[in-house]
């Protein structure tokens, strides 16, 4: 893993613990039956939507990588005769 | 109404007319005074219109169809181009505001189109002010993006005139209503072509590269135009003609996911944008094509949603464009020390685009997916589970961290005029006030809706998707494995009309020229050598032209006498 900290604006280390904080308790307040109905649509099975969001996006991320293999070419690759 | 009661594209079409001879005050005020006339005119209208009715050459034109569905876009449009008006008030040319009048009246005068061929007129009259307003920048680039947008944007027209006119021809009616693709089985050419068009004007792949090679060449006010009413027009009338649709579900699909992939790699914020927008349309035409009462209630909500949200990235990315000069994200960077209003208002934007709850694309976006699942389309409703998710993370996420925050760029500007940042400010409050209160969208919507955006499980489930993709881009970006932002440029369809057509025809080309010239040495060697020979027998000692003897001569004609007698004796 490489160390990006250097460049990291002062603050920023706060702001991301209380960014992990709540998304702790956003997959905790799965547990509370409040927010689930039986006339609920789709999947209710805890963590569902979080882990999907998560496994999407890390998904999207690294096929765009592999799509720049593919599609990339120079800035000016239009304008060249 | 009697004296003021016009179709509602006239007012602006007048504003174009008059503009040209007017000097500056007079041209801002009729710039916001005419979207604002309009609409009031069509609040107190309510759908009562007398001179609505033409005939030309035979045909019946209905230019002023009132119902739910035209009314929402035709206020929607209203108030967008009073937006847009003041956002590009600063702007001193003539040209580009009667542009945008002209196209503002045609895109209106679309919606309210009773039939096709008064719609074909406002289709084609589209086309050409909006190439009309990416041209306006006069690069070399903008030129030929503008023409490449218009040979589209004029292939949809030309689709659509043959479509109308087959269809005419097999029923005699030019009424734009809904349309089968199919009756009883056999396929119906005139829907099939009339929804080619459609599909081509709303960016349906192959023919999308129309929007990513256009909205990022054209001008900082002309992208907000263009990119708002063109499409929308033509998911309007995909709503109109062919709700229900089955192959839209799936065109819908792939347009909310393919882009996206696009959208996390290019490194110009407006094209993100473009193809954000190709990703939203895929969201709406999806819902067209379920063609529930929820889901057209939802696809039109979210289309109305669209134009603001949507416009309002695009108008943050202008003003940045306005005030920095380039909108890439490699250049940009650290902008909210010195444009902070700015900032927030594309903060704002690009939170009511990933559905947020309490902002305007979570009350629309949200009627589309339950009305997905209803219909027990799981798969499809992964799909634009997993689209949702890349909303975020590409037009939510990407375009304010890399303009706004990320490394500091060391560019020091300033917030942009009053004009833009009031029309922003606007946008923002309609994106808030449509998600803190939806019931005033939910009213003016084609079906009576009874649909509660905010379950507790519902809020719960979008803030779980859009925090933990949030989190991925976090982890994705601390451990470097995020691409980084590059000068490049990504091939798309595109590439087959910008560079493997034009090679060919080159290759071609070089190919004829390299067999002429081998033709010509042929010949030229050939026709020396034919010449030549020629030339040698007719000289004074060639095979034609040699001596004969005199004594040949009589022995010749000796035989030839002597042969007719003997003849003649036979």
């Amino acid at each position: 893993m490489k160390n990006l900290n250097h460049t990291d604006p002062p603050g920023l280390k706060k702001w991301l613990r209380l960014f992990y904080l709540i998304c702790a308790l956003l997959l905790l307040a799965d547990f509370v039956p409040v927010f689930h109905h039986a006339n609920d649509k789709g999947p209710s099975w805890w963590g569902f939507y979080g882990i999907y969001g998560f496994t999407a996006c890390v998904l999207l991320v690294v096929t765009a990588k592999l799509l720049r293999k593919l599609v990339m070419r120079s800035e000016d690759y239009y304008d060249e005769p | 109404m009697t004296s003021l009661s016009f179709p509602p594209f006239v007012w602006f079409y007048l504003a174009a007319l008059v503009l040209p001879f007017v000097g500056k005050h007079a041209r801002s005020i009729i710039l916001i005074a005419t979207p604002l006339l309009g609409l009031v005119l069509l609040v107190l209208q309510q759908g009562e219109l007398s001179t609505g009715e033409l005939t030309i050459f035979g045909q019946q034109l209905s230019l002023y169809r009132a119902d739910k569905l035209s009314l929402l876009f035709g206020y929607v449009f209203h108030i967008a181009a009073f937006i847009f008006a003041l956002f590009s008030l600063h702007l001193n040319e003539k040209s580009q505001h009667c542009a945008a009048m002209i196209y503002v009246g045609s895109a209106i005068g679309a919606i309210f189109s009773g039939d096709l061929i008064s719609l074909f007129i406002f289709w084609e009259l589209l086309a050409l002010s909006s190439a009309y307003l990416v041209i306006a920048r006069r690069t070399e680039a903008a030129i030929g993006s503008g023409i490449r947008y218009l040979i589209i944007q004029l292939l949809s027209g030309a689709f659509l005139l043959v479509g109308t006119l087959l269809l005419i021809t097999n029923s005699g009616s030019n009424e734009f209503s809904a349309m089968s693709l199919f009756v009883a089985g056999e396929p119906q050419w005139s829907a099939w072509l009339i929804l080619l068009a459609f599909g081509i004007k709303c960016g349906f792949p192959p023919f999308h590269n129309a929007l990513t090679d256009a909205y990022p060449e054209s001008t900082a006010t002309g992208t907000v135009y263009i990119s708002a009413f063109t499409t929308i027009v033509a998911v309007y009338a995909l709503a109109r003609a062919f709700a229900g649709a089955e192959p839209l579900i799936y065109m819908g699909a792939a347009m909310a996911i393919f882009p996206i992939f696009y959208a996390v790699i290019e490194n110009d914020l407006r094209r993100v944008l473009s193809y954000s927008t190709i990703n939203q349309l895929g969201f709406i035409v999806c819902g067209i094509g379920i063609g529930t009462e929820l889901a057209i209630n939802g696809a039109v909500a979210h289309a109305a949603n669209n134009v603001i949200f949507k416009s309002l990235l695009m108008m943050a990315m202008g003003a940045v464009l306005f005030r920095v000069g380039t909108v890439k994200a490699t250049d940009l960077g650290g902008l909210y020390k010195t444009m902070p209003y700015t900032t927030l208002f594309c903060v704002i934007g690009a939170a009511a685009i990933s559905a947020f709850p309490l902002f305007s694309g979570f009350v629309s976006k949200a009627m589309i997916l339950s009305a997905v699942l209803a219909e027990q389309q799981n798969i499809i409703w992964l799909m634009l589970l997993f689209a949702s998710a890349g909303v975020f993370h590409h037009a939510g996420i990407k375009i304010p961290f890399f303009a706004f925050f990320s490394h500091d760029s060391g560019i020091r500007t300033q917030d942009p005029p009053r004009g833009m940042l009031i029309a922003m400010a606007i946008a923002s409050t309609l994106c808030l006030c449509i998600g803190i209160f939806p019931h005033f969208l939910y009213e003016l919507l084609p079906f009576s809706v009874d649909y509660t955006p905010y379950t507790s499980h519902h809020v719960l489930a979008q803030l779980q998707l859009l925090f933990f993709s949030a989190l991925a881009f976090v982890w994705l970006k601390r451990s470097g494995i995020y691409p980084p932002e590059m000068l490049s440029t990504n091939v798309d369809v595109e590439w087959f009309y910008r560079h493997f057509t034009p090679n060919l025809w080159r290759k071609l080309n070089s190919w004829l020229s390299r067999i002429e010239d081998y033709l010509q040495v042929i010949t030229l060697n050939k026709g020396k050598k034919f010449i030549d020979i020629m030339r040698n027998a007719t000289t004074d000692n060639g095979w034609l032209a040699f001596k004969w003897e005199s004594s040949s001569m009589v022995l010749l004609v000796v035989t030839l006498l002597g042969g007719m007698l003997i003849y003649n004796y036979l």
